[in-house]
């Protein structure tokens, strides 16, 4: 066993925050970086001590490997926790990490290598006898025609080195396939330093369904239910709840037990995700990725367990083993959570992002919600980054009332004037299918007229309009410009110096 | 008086008596009173006894109204925006968001056919491609590869040209 007295958290944003909340909880001070564009950001506020790293652009901050390592041992740090994005998949930073005497809080290099590399965790997944969607790896343009072909229209274009949708682009014909790859690639290399892309056939009725686990140093793994992310746009999630209303108890052993063959066959250890995409028709799960760090939904997971899961990355890292049976686990899991993702984005407007300052914020609170966000009013949304503003949690004994609860909380959070994700996640929790639990990844798409464009009779519409009058006549305000106009104090007290 | 309520207008009648409001909208006409609550406003209907509270954001040219779930984006009808409301069709390649430029297809004088992919910006991680809204010639460039550019810029003007 090891201590770990200081760490590095190299992220910024709600992950950041979250992070170094627990470090707090467990006497471990936290050491903060940020980029020149981020001198305000929320999540400085949380370390303890926080050092510039750099331009506002991520490869000359938060990717500028050098940077947070001698950062981190400038601040006589003893570890360093990537969150998610950024660094965190990448194994040649964790192998630096290691090589300068700091303790990675995340799973050994060489594994991240093999796993978090998709291509090569598909052949470890197959080797354990666990089904993959087709697909493979990219050579050439020909070879990857061909592939497209064999394998059959629409596939996927998937970056090997990602996650979060980016560098992942979707071809119905094979005239768009060149195109396709190029842009993949390029977004690739932008997002995750490294332009590998494959190859894999897309299944169009199909449910995304992951798996959290853990894995000590000494083998002993456990694993989560299930989380069910069907709800995506751009192939990236906007909502996850566990457990899934999809799959039955047994299916979700089966991906659990699977889960842990993978990754222990690959010598995992730390915290981790296995991403299945579920067939509800044949009711076959085919393995997709693994996802090698704590994830964005891991919220979900830790609501219904009663886990924080960034201390269980810390305890593994210091070399604790996991004293937890699966069954006293499986006895701790209790109700159903939802996660909601706020991102600053027009979605009547394909989802731009939606950039700039949060002049108006404010957060729902109270029995069962939960808020990991990264700003506050008077931050700014910035270009450089993901536009995730925060994540909306909320845990009640059974879907139902935790969909009830949802909804309340997405109307008491209020953002303006940058446009967000929140009427559109409102319509979404009161969708009937939605609330059945009838609903795939096409989600978005197949239900598109009613979730971005109901109208309904409102309500409150004349208290709005009563307010509003009132703020116009009111003289007493002046920022907004109605028919009452003060002069300004300068022209009542004429000019200076008279 | 004449609003917009989530880009939608509609007509109403206000009259202020004291401290109480008379609004006549639709076939009802109903008292209300405001008060500031804290942070918000409650406004009470005062012929039903119900009161409700409101969050609000002011900007220059609108008001946000934030009630129980409801939100209403409150704007007055402009001259302006009669006029506007004719639409152009842009011929002309704009930043719809701020980004970097990533990639520019064409030099000045090339031609491009409708839906050819013209500038590529990069926002927020996402790669975004420009399209050409016509078949035309590229007139002028004003952006360079790398540049980081407002939303609705002007980037390219292309000269839309009948086949």
């Amino acid at each position: 066993m090891r201590k770990i007295k200081r760490v590095l958290v190299a992220n910024r944003g709600e992950i950041a925050i979250r992070i170094m909340k627990t470090l707090k909880l467990l006497g471990i001070e936290s050491i903060g970086v940020y980029s020149e564009a981020d001198k305000l950001s929320k999540h400085i506020s949380f370390a303890d001590k926080a050092y510039n790293i750099g331009e506002p652009e991520a490869i000359k901050s938060y990717l500028n490997m050098e940077k947070i390592i001698n950062t981190a041992k400038q601040a006589n740090c003893d570890a360093i926790h990537p969150g998610y994005g950024f660094l965190a998949e990448n194994p040649v930073f964790a192998k630096m990490v290691q090589e300068n005497g700091l303790i990675w809080i995340g799973p050994p290099s060489e594994c991240m290598k093999n796993l978090g590399d998709k291509i090569n965790s598909r052949i470890i997944a197959q080797s354990a006898g666990i089904p993959t969607t087709p697909g493979g790896t990219i050579e050439s343009i020909e070879q990857a025609h061909k592939l497209a072909n064999e394998i059959g229209y629409p596939v996927l274009i998937k970056a090997s080195a990602g996650g979060g949708g980016k560098g992942m682009r979707i071809v119905y014909d094979d005239k768009d396939l060149e195109d396709a790859i190029k842009v993949a690639r390029e977004e690739a290399k932008a997002a995750f330093a490294d332009p590998t892309v494959y190859i894999e056939k897309y299944i169009e009725d199909a449910h995304h369904i992951e798996i959290q686990f853990l894995i000590d140093k000494f083998g002993n793994g456990l694993y989560f239910p299930e989380r069910e992310c069907s709800v995506q746009r751009r192939y990236q999630k906007i909502i996850e709840e566990s457990p899934s209303p999809t799959i039955d108890r047994q299916t979700a052993k089966k991906m659990g037990e699977a889960a842990l063959l993978v990754t222990k066959k690959a010598g995992y250890h730390n915290a981790g995700t296995v991403e299945f995409i579920y067939d509800k028709k044949s009711k076959n799960f085919y393995f997709l990725e693994v996802n090698a760090r704590i994830q964005v939904e891991h919220p979900v997971t830790e609501e219904i367990s009663g886990f924080d899961l960034i201390a269980s990355q810390i305890d593994i890292a210091e070399e604790k083993p996991i004293e937890l049976s699966q069954d006293e686990l499986n006895n701790r899991i209790n109700g159903h959570a939802i996660e909601s993702r706020i991102y600053s984005e027009d979605t009547d407007n394909n989802f731009m992002p939606s950039i700039g300052k949060i002049e108006h914020y404010r957060e729902p609170a109270g029995f069962g919600i939960r808020v990991d966000s990264g700003f506050f009013e008077g931050s700014e949304v910035l270009i450089h980054y993901d536009p995730l503003i925060a994540k909306l949690i909320v845990k009640a004994p059974n879907r139902m009332m935790a969909i009830k609860k949802m909804y309340r909380a997405l109307s008491e959070y209020h953002i303006a004037p940058i446009k967000t994700t929140i009427p559109l996640l409102k319509n979404i929790f009161k969708h009937k299918k939605f609330i059945e639990g009838d609903y795939n990844t096409q989600f978005l798409s197949i239900y598109k007229d009613e979730l971005f464009n109901q109208k309904q009779n409102p309500i409150h519409l004349k208290e709005a309009i009563v307010l509003y009058e009132f703020l116009k006549q009111s003289s007493s305000d002046l920022t907004f410009s109605g028919e009452a106009t003060l002069p300004s104090c300068w022209e009542m007290i004429g000019s200076w110096r008279g | 008086m004449n609003i917009k309520v989530n880009n939608e207008s509609l007509e109403y009648e206000l009259l202020r008596k004291g401290d109480s409001y008379l609004l006549s909208y639709q076939d009802s006409s109903l008292p209300f009173q405001v008060f500031r609550y804290g942070n918000d406003y409650l406004v009470l209907n005062i012929e039903d006894n119900t009161a409700i509270v409101l969050d609000v954001y002011k900007a220059k040219n609108k008001i946000v109204i934030w009630a129980e779930d409801e939100e209403f984006i409150i704007e007055e009808i402009s001259e302006n925006e009669t006029l506007s409301s004719h639409e152009v069709i842009e011929n002309n390649i704009k930043s719809p968001m701020p980004g970097i430029i990533k990639e520019i297809k064409f030099m000045e004088n090339d031609i491009v056919k409708k839906g050819d992919t013209v500038v590529v910006l990069e926002s927020m991680k996402v790669l975004n491609e420009l399209k050409s809204s016509v078949n035309g010639c590229i007139k002028k460039i004003y952006i360079e590869k790398g540049a980081q550019v407002g939303p609705l810029e002007l980037l390219v003007e292309i000269e839309p040209k009948e086949d």
